[in-house]
């Protein structure tokens, strides 16, 4: 009998081993997309401060520096594309809890690429990589909408800018969908070593 | 070979368990940090419109604050796919450790196919 019970108990873990080692859940860590989030991070907040800086001066209006938004925009393409091409076009799939969680945050608001992303059978843990960058590439578009349409400096007139306290509070927004892909990537460097 | 199984489950359950433990302490770490920073910064927001409708140079228009509200919710979504890719990680990590265990105990009888 316990015979029986060691054997089976030995069954289970060659099967349990079989298993496990066929099971990679999450994508390898990309030390591409590691480092370019964080040149990404340096050039975007020494921008924004320096926008915050010049705002009011005619470095700071959005024309002069149409440039720098479209560099910085193409080094998250890059890096887009990079984490597309590990995904092989598929979605993010997400953990149903987390999924449940943000359909009910964002509401009608949740976009085309999430909806049903807990039950697609095509997602995959880069799906999420790309999904988290396109996020950035998100932030850098609402703060490149502001400089260029909404504010303006002073007040009254139409020249545009970035104002110290938008470039304040945007840096930090923009600064925790970076630190998400960040963090994401570091834990797999953790997990690689 | 010998083999003592429920030596092996002990040590599988707890390689899994510790190595659980671990990743999900990434999770107890980021998400909470980052939710603080979006109640922040969503007070900072309301008080930056106050200001601007105090004296139109200081703070930013409720037209800025629109958008500002619009990044804190991709913020948000952010924050919670790195959850959900965190606590994958952690389940990545806890199947790494139960491998480990398994190589150890069975040595070259599994060398074929754990990789």
């Amino acid at each position: 009998m316990r015979l029986n019970n060691s054997i089976r108990r030995v069954a289970a873990a060659l099967a349990l081993a079989g298993f496990a080692a066929a099971c990679a859940v999450v994508s390898p860590y990309d030390e591409v997309i590691d480092k370019g989030i964080a040149d990404f991070s340096e050039q975007l907040n020494t921008f924004v401060k320096n926008m915050a800086d010049a705002a009011g001066k005619p470095d700071g209006t959005y024309e002069a520096n149409t440039r720098t938004y479209n560099a910085l925009d193409s080094k998250l393409d890059v890096l887009i594309a990079r984490a597309e091409t590990a995904s092989d076009g598929q979605d993010c799939k997400l953990e149903k809890k987390a999924y449940d969680r943000i359909s009910k945050i964002l509401a009608d608001d949740l976009p085309a690429e999430l909806r049903g992303a807990s039950d697609s059978s095509s997602g995959n843990a880069e799906g999420c990589n790309s999904r988290l960058l396109r996020l950035v590439k998100d932030q850098l578009a609402s703060i490149r909408m502001i400089h260029s349409k909404i504010d303006k400096c002073p007040a009254n007139s139409q020249v545009s800018c970035l104002r110290p306290a938008t470039a304040g509070t945007a840096l930090k927004i923009a600064n925790q969908s970076i630190n998400a892909v960040s963090v994401v990537e570091a834990a797999k460097r953790k997990l690689q070593n | 070979m010998a083999i003592d199984a429920d030596e092996i489950f002990d040590e599988i359950m707890g390689a899994a368990e510790d190595a659980f433990k671990d990743g999900w302490d990434a999770v107890r770490q980021f998400a909470p940090a980052e939710f603080r920073k979006m109640a922040v910064q969503l007070e900072e927001i309301t008080a930056n419109v106050a200001k601007f409708e105090a004296d139109p140079d200081e703070g930013y228009s409720p037209q800025t604050a629109k958008v500002l509200f619009k990044m804190q919710r991709t913020a948000c979504e952010s924050v919670l796919v790195a959850v959900s890719h965190l606590t994958l990680i952690a389940v990545q990590k806890a199947l790494n450790a139960i491998v480990r265990v398994l190589k150890d105990a069975f040595g070259g009888a599994l060398s074929g196919f754990l990789a």
